[in-house]
């Protein structure tokens, strides 16, 4: 009888005890997957720091190799892992043990949540120069005055044009609507803001105004007058000339130019691969003025930046500096990224078109803004895009919702302040 | 004595569905519950308090409730249409399959079960390439047949439509399984009595076959209704909530309540707010099972 009962408790004990460590060894693994070098030896008095990438895989085992360099240097060690995460999920593993000290290369526009959130730690003054580094990267790595980023990398959208049908670049927009227009069209992802940006600018409306050095996110510019004649402008590509309808997406855009039908084509440097690969005969070039502006494209700069939570952050900003002053160069060979770093610029020394038209227009673009807001911009400038191209609503009245449905989520966001 | 025991032993067996029920089904509830009366959001990560009802009070003033009439509406017809289609989808395509003198009706099963084998990710996947409207392999079929393509995902009937016809195309073989396990508990001397009575095919399956396949299979329909009035990632994936809803930048038109409360608190990362939508949420689907229970008389004791 007892014999049983004491086994039936043993066993009890057992599945429970089994469960439980499941759990854990179970996460233990997670959190450690994807660390390339689980090297053994630990140097001695050695700091241990981990960083999360939103890169390529491949460049995230290259920032690993200068990881390794690095802890090879310094004699501490930093494990690199492609992670791509969000604030809540990177804020409840920066509070455990084996949480990353920072991330490495992210978007600005996505840092500014981070930021909004108190989770990512001012950059020491000293750190670097902003003078060794692009402006428009620089701006990105600001909020409200205060430094947060490193920057990386900056890339921009520049111009494909199929040479089949196109010889000469035109100068201007205006003309390149009318060399497009018997001839297969602009494409682009009309419905996002991404690359509506520039026909914003030209028309001297705006995202969020930008002044002293911050963003005025209770300043919107996507319901001006400006904004409307830009809408009309994009409406006017869609409905009477064809180049695209309400459901063009980037892949459409890109397999439109890629199969040959289209004329031009607005892209980046992660088109290219696929465009060589199909045989596209095209040719690359910064973009053409619009109403006589310089075209501007949104810089996204890729950053880093170190968690407030880090009991490291020495050793992490430490690590940063060592990548912006060594692996940028490679990082564009591997992930045909720009480098941010003036220096490393010169550095490649590539005379390729593809680097020569994103650099050219890299001059002419602008940050996308480093503030949570932004993030509310996309859906209701896509969904009202949308409803225009279809005839569902007018430019003037795209201008309208836009402004208001923006100023919504703004209000739904910052009412939790 | 004896019976003590028994019931510590079993108490020892049922532990771990107990323990692990407690660890991944009721404390994520709690918490979100608890949640919903924080001011847990990007800007309270680590400083969050209690806030009262507060969350509930700006959700029932907020923004939401200008589209939440609406967009319960949709709610209800998708789940209903959902549950009801592929219901009957399925149970026709079991009495088919039932029939003793279909000697390959094995082959016609393994085959209609290969949407609810395949990894629902992937299958909702092929379906939006095959909805797509320019490129679309329904469309293409159809342009090649000489018609002109429908409007999948820009036209608010169609894309209605379209979801539905892939929610069907993944419900049915469950329903149509539950079905058939139903035809055949079906004793064969009903039938026979019919027969002898002069019964056609349809009476007959009109007063024995349907009454006690759907007697069987009550509780699953009513579980399969409420699993769609949340069903999220097929209306996530496919059409993403488009085409959009004028005026309405949270709710398109094929979004259903889950997809709405996912767009306005995760872009804003309102994670408070994205509770209290679900606790409110979830008060919707338990009265509605309830009185989907109650009607269809699933409570009544069975002699």
């Amino acid at each position: 009888m007892k014999a049983k009962k004491v086994l039936g408790i043993t066993l009890c004990a057992a599945m429970v005890f089994s469960m439980l460590t499941g759990c854990g060894n179970g996460n233990g693994n997670v959190s450690q997957s994807g660390g390339s070098g689980e090297s053994s030896a630990e140097s001695a008095g050695g700091k241990e720091i981990i960083v999360w990438t939103e890169m390529m895989e491949n460049e995230a085992a290259l920032l690993q190799e200068y990881a390794d360099k690095w802890g090879a240097e310094t004699g501490n060690k930093a494990t690199v892992i492609s992670q791509y995460t969000d604030v809540q999920q990177f804020s409840q593993a920066a509070n455990s043990k084996g949480g990353p000290d920072g991330m490495l290369g992210i978007p600005n526009d996505e840092m500014a949540n981070y930021i909004s959130a108190n989770l990512a730690q001012e950059v020491p003054a000293d750190l670097y120069q902003d003078t060794d580094f692009v402006d428009a990267a620089v701006q990105a790595c600001y909020v409200d005055g205060i430094k947060y980023g490193v920057p990386l990398s900056v890339e921009t959208p520049f111009l494909f044009y199929n040479t089949d049908k196109i010889s000469q670049v035109p100068a201007t927009w205006e003309e390149m609507v009318e060399a497009a227009k018997d001839n297969g069209g602009i494409v682009f992802e009309a419905t996002s803001v991404y690359y509506a940006l520039g026909i914003l600018r030209a028309y001297d409306s705006y995202i969020f105004n930008y002044k002293d050095g911050a963003y005025d996110t209770t300043d919107i510019g996507l319901g001006d007058s400006g904004a409307v004649k830009a809408y009309e402008f994009v409406n006017q590509m869609a409905t009477e000339y064809g180049f695209f309808s309400s459901d063009v997406t980037y892949d459409l855009a890109k397999s439109s130019f890629q199969n040959g039908e289209s004329a031009f084509y607005i892209g980046g440097a992660w088109d290219v691969a696929g465009f060589t690969e199909a045989g596209t005969p095209f040719a690359v070039s910064d973009l053409p003025t619009l109403n006589g502006h310089d075209f501007v494209t949104p810089v996204g700069t890729y950053v880093g930046f170190v968690s407030v939570k880090s009991e490291n952050q020495k050793e992490t900003f430490d690590f940063y500096k060592y990548i912006t002053e060594n692996a940028l160069p490679a990082l564009y060979t591997t992930g045909n990224r720009i480098p941010a770093s003036l220096a490393a610029q010169e550095s490649i020394n590539d005379d390729s078109e593809v680097t020569k038209a994103q650099i050219a227009q890299c001059a002419k673009g602008e940050p996308l803004p480093t503030v949570s807001e932004m993030g509310l911009i996309w859906q209701p400038y896509s969904d009202n895009m949308k409803l225009m191209f279809t005839g569902t609503i007018t430019p003037k009245e795209a201008a309208e919702y836009i402004e208001a449905q923006v100023k919504e989520a703004i209000e739904l966001m910052q009412s939790g302040q | 004595m004896k019976k003590r025991r028994d019931i510590r032993i079993a108490l020892c067996f049922i532990l771990p569905a107990f323990i692990s029920i407690l660890i991944f089904t009721i404390a994520p509830i709690v918490y979100t519950v608890f949640i919903s009366f924080t001011n847990y959001n990007m800007y309270h990560l680590d400083d969050y308090d209690m806030v009262g009802l507060a969350n509930y009070i700006s959700v029932i003033t907020g923004s939401i409730s200008e589209i939440f009439f609406p967009v319960l509406g949709w709610t209800i017809v998708f789940a209903v249409l959902c549950t009801a289609g592929g219901y009957l989808t399925g149970l026709g395509l079991a009495v088919l399959l039932n029939n003793p003198h279909m000697r390959e009706s094995k082959v016609y099963k393994s085959i209609l079960i290969v949407p609810w084998a395949l990894p629902a990710t992937i299958a909702i996947l092929s379906w939006q390439g095959l909805l797509n409207e320019s490129s679309g392999g329904i469309n293409t079929l159809l342009r090649m047949l000489g018609g002109s393509g429908v409007p999948w995902m820009t036209d608010v009937f169609w894309a209605r439509t379209g979801i539905i016809i892939v929610n069907l195309w993944l419900g049915f073989p469950y329903m149509m399984n539950v079905c058939l396990g139903g035809l055949q508990s079906i004793d064969a001397t009903y039938y026979e009595a019919a027969r002898v009575d002069g019964a056609t095919k349809w009476q007959s399956f009109k007063a024995i076959t349907f009454p006690m396949v759907f007697k069987l299979s009550v509780p699953l329909v009513v579980s399969n209704f409420a699993f769609n009035f949340n069903n999220f990632s097929n209306i996530f994936m496919i059409t993403g909530g488009g085409p959009a809803r004028v005026g309405s930048q949270f709710a398109g038109s094929t979004d259903i309540l889950a997809s709405t409360i996912y767009k306005m608190t995760t872009q804003s990362n309102r994670y408070e707010l994205s509770a209290t939508l679900s606790v409110i949420s979830f008060a919707i689907v338990g009265t509605l099972t309830l009185v989907n229970l109650q009607l269809s008389g699933a409570f009544k004791e069975i002699d």
